[in-house]
């Protein structure tokens, strides 16, 4: 992984190095993941280090700040980031009421259940409050990979479909949908939304042809050279 | 330099130069010994002296050591070892250091040397109890800084690269087997938590670490690795410590044992890590300990696998798996080879997970070993809910032992306990639960080329909606970084799926990719051996016309 911009050298020679092993950094590496939070900046390596060091300290878990780290992870689907906070954790951890909700959270995402997301945020005033307070980018984050998902399936798709899967309704909508590149209100069907058309949501039969690479060839001209 | 091949292999050929051959000392001249003593001859206790030719082994074994005869080391260490372990300690452990000492005039760094194999052929035939494993450990921490913190001067040590691969692994292996032992409170007498309490040093996770980041910055293989990749000169990079085949061989192989240590511990992104400076595919240098090879790509493939980057896992499978099969002839007689084959069998178990999970072609050879040993599971895995436990099945045959890294609370009887290979399981698990439907649904949609939302809900006896939901779980199940160049975590997003598809609405469009045929690597292949037999007709024909 590279580094990311916003990385302070502190906590590069940190993560970076055999001192990411080091328990004394627990804290400066907590308060790193708030920044992140507050920035929107996400630092997966630092994320990882820091779970690592609660693994190998357990006593010194911080259970708020892992559910702040799953939040992060949450934000970067579709990598598979949760999925390898997750590893590192331990089991008793999960039954944190916090830790436990983003698990969900991030299950009905997999899922691509993504109207019933919408309604668990709603429903559950703790994570709600908690996305608000500290990671204020967090539903737009979670919408952005929303709405690569359905970029990748959909070449048209309904308003009404749109604004549940979205959460966003009437003028919220409207503008959300011209602030897209290349998506746009069909003009037969307002009742439609036209999403542009890549290389993933085509259906163009293609006809895989084999590459010869020069090095699979190395020993045949190596050999007709001999020959002469 | 001799060791650094000058050229690069085709993916497809492999040379017996490029293994290590385990059994070409087959015939050396201690053989004769262990084999003309009788068998018959009465059980020795263990105090009773020596069996001559174990005697005669130790003091030969330790000339050659003194005059660094690594060739004859080779040998000793793989065939007359071996040998004498079959004939003489097959159920009981090797004679202690003590009990040899006046036969090495006492030499410090050969009984270190010796005590490793003592203990390492205990572990494979006893049950070690806690005094062995804390004794093997300090064994460890002798060697290693009998080798690391020698004032400066490198360590004049020269070992057979194979024995240095079986020392890392070796050691990484006695760590996950104390984390599991450790873990088990209830079945331990007063006395054995009594000694683990005053020895929390044994075993640990750092020091374990420390000792493999040590050995890879003394080596500066990274460096060397660098180096190697842009075709600079290595023994520069490697310094005066790292220029030597004892550290170089050492430190490489700590970046394999490194990636072992976090994939064991569920730190799949550093695992990789771990590994930036090294190629996959890249064959010379150090793909000729085989096993060595094959842990490798199990652990990187693995890691793979748990990132979700499945195709980029089928593909580090199906390429050892190919290189296994066509180099096994070579490792039948070698003590290697039961783990040869179980690591095999555990890795077409991954590989046939993969494809379920992410179908794609493979080299027609694998495919038919896959589908001799899992096709059942294959196609079970392929049909959703009842296909579950087949992938709950597979994964526990195939995974690595998972250790947690922090002993459990020793004051405590019922500490709540971390299983760790259970944690790992019902993640990955979970991760196959949310697509179970897909293989399903891609076997309707290959049918078609444009079907209706509908039409499908009443196929699979479920809702339009629920319908929808899966096409988007297929859509973004099949998006997954692969792998291009560079660094092994590196990749791109890209689509995996040969079959394309996107709604309109709700109606969905559905195209294929079509594989050509494949005639080049055919014709390649086929010019290649050609050629062979033509050099070897005429390496044979020279003498026949001379004579």
């Amino acid at each position: 992984m590279s580094r990311p911009e916003s990385r302070p050298e502190e906590i590069h020679l940190i993560v970076e190095t055999v001192d990411r092993y080091n328990p004394q950094n627990i804290s400066v590496l907590e308060e790193y993941v708030a920044t992140q939070l507050a920035s929107n900046q996400y630092d997966r390596t630092a994320c990882l280090a820091l779970l690592k060091l609660y693994q190998f300290n357990p006593s010194e878990v911080n259970l708020y700040v892992v559910a702040s780290i799953l939040a992060l992870a949450l934000g970067a689907l579709p990598e598979s980031d949760f999925t390898l906070c997750l590893y590192l954790l331990r089991e008793d951890w999960l039954e944190d009421p916090l830790v436990a909700h983003l698990v969900h959270m991030h299950n009905l995402l997999e899922q691509t259940k993504f109207a019933a997301f919408w309604r668990y945020l709603e429903e559950e005033d703790a994570v709600r409050e908690f996305t608000s307070n500290d990671y204020p980018l967090f539903e737009e984050n979670v919408r952005e990979f929303i709405a690569t998902t359905l970029g990748m399936t959909f070449q048209t798709i309904s308003i009404e479909r749109l604004e549940e899967m979205l959460d966003l309704s009437g003028e919220d909508l409207g503008d959300w949908v011209k602030s897209r590149e290349g998506w746009g209100v069909n003009a037969d069907d307002d009742s439609l939304v036209d999403l542009p058309v890549t290389a993933w949501n085509q259906a163009r039969s293609v006809v895989v042809q084999e590459d010869i690479r020069f090095e699979q060839l190395t020993k045949i001209l190596a050999r007709s050279r001999v020959a002469q | 330099m001799a060791d650094i091949p000058d050229r690069y292999f085709d993916e497809d050929e492999v040379h017996a130069d490029q293994v290590e051959l385990p059994t070409v000392f087959a015939s050396d001249q201690f053989t004769a010994v262990v084999e003309g003593y009788s068998a018959a001859q009465p059980a020795f206790s263990s105090q009773v002296k020596l069996p001559e030719p174990v005697a005669k082994f130790l003091t030969q074994f330790h000339t050659h050591l003194v005059d660094r005869n690594t060739w004859e080391l080779h040998a000793f260490y793989e065939n007359s070892f071996n040998k004498l372990t079959e004939k003489f300690y097959s159920k009981v452990a090797w004679p202690d250091a003590d009990s040899i000492s006046h036969l090495v005039n006492d030499d410090a760094a050969f009984l270190i040397l010796y005590k490793e194999l003592y203990y390492r052929h205990l572990y494979s035939k006893l049950q070690p109890t806690l005094e062995d494993r804390i004794g093997s450990y300090s064994n460890y921490c002798d060697l290693f800084n009998f080798i690391l913190n020698t004032s400066e001067e490198p360590c004049e040590l020269e070992l057979p690269s194979q024995w240095l691969w079986d020392i890392i692994d070796e050691f990484v292996y006695q760590f996950q087997s104390f984390a599991q032992y450790r873990i088990k409170i209830k079945n331990k007498s007063e006395a054995e938590i009594e000694l683990l309490k005053e020895r929390p040093d044994v075993w640990n996770v750092h020091n374990v670490l420390n000792v493999l980041y040590s050995l890879i910055q003394k080596s500066q293989i990274n460096e060397q690795l660098v180096a190697f990749r842009n075709g600079g000169d290595i023994a520069a990079a490697g310094g005066e410590l790292g220029s030597k085949p004892l550290y170089r061989m050492l430190g490489y192989f700590s970046l394999v044992g490194l990636l072992r240590v976090h994939c064991l511990l569920g730190d799949y992104a550093l695992a990789l890590s771990t590994m930036e400076n090294v190629e996959p595919g890249q064959r010379g240098l150090f793909s000729r300990i085989t096993a060595c090879h094959v842990t490798t790509y199990y652990y990187i493939g693995f890691a793979y696998m748990m990132m979700r980057r499945y195709s980029d896992a089928v593909k580090m499978f199906a390429n050892i798996l190919n290189f296994v099969s066509r180099t096994k002839h070579y490792h039948s007689r070698s003590y290697q080879y039961d783990m040869l084959v179980r690591k095999s069998d555990q890795m077409y178990a991954l590989l046939s997970m993969c494809l379920v999970l992410s179908p794609q072609k493979i080299d027609e050879n694998i495919n038919n070993v896959l589908k001799d040993k899992y096709g059942e599971h294959y196609l079970k895995m392929q049909k959703g809910e009842e296909g579950l436990s087949s992938f709950e099945e597979l994964f526990s045959y195939a995974c690595p032992k998972f250790i947690s890294p922090s002993p459990p609370d020793l004051e405590n009887p019922n500490p709540i306990v971390h299983d760790a290979v259970k944690h790992q399981a019902r993640i990955f698990l979970n991760e196959v639960k949310s697509q179970l439907l897909v293989p399903t649904l891609r076997s309707y949609l290959k049918l078609y080329s444009n079907l209706p939302v509908e039409k499908l809900a009443g196929f699979l006896d479920s809702e339009p909606d629920d319908v929808r939901t899966q096409l988007l779980v297929f859509k973004h199940k099949s998006r997954q970084i692969v792998w291009n160049s560079g660094p092994l975590s590196s990749g791109t997003l890209v689509p995996t799926s040969d079959l394309q598809f996107y709604l309109s609405q709700d109606v969905i469009y559905i195209a294929e990719n079509k594989v050509g045929r494949r005639v080049a690597d055919w014709f390649i292949r086929n010019m290649n051996k050609f050629e062979d037999i033509i050099t070897t007709m005429d390496k044979k024909a020279v003498p026949a016309a001379s004579s």
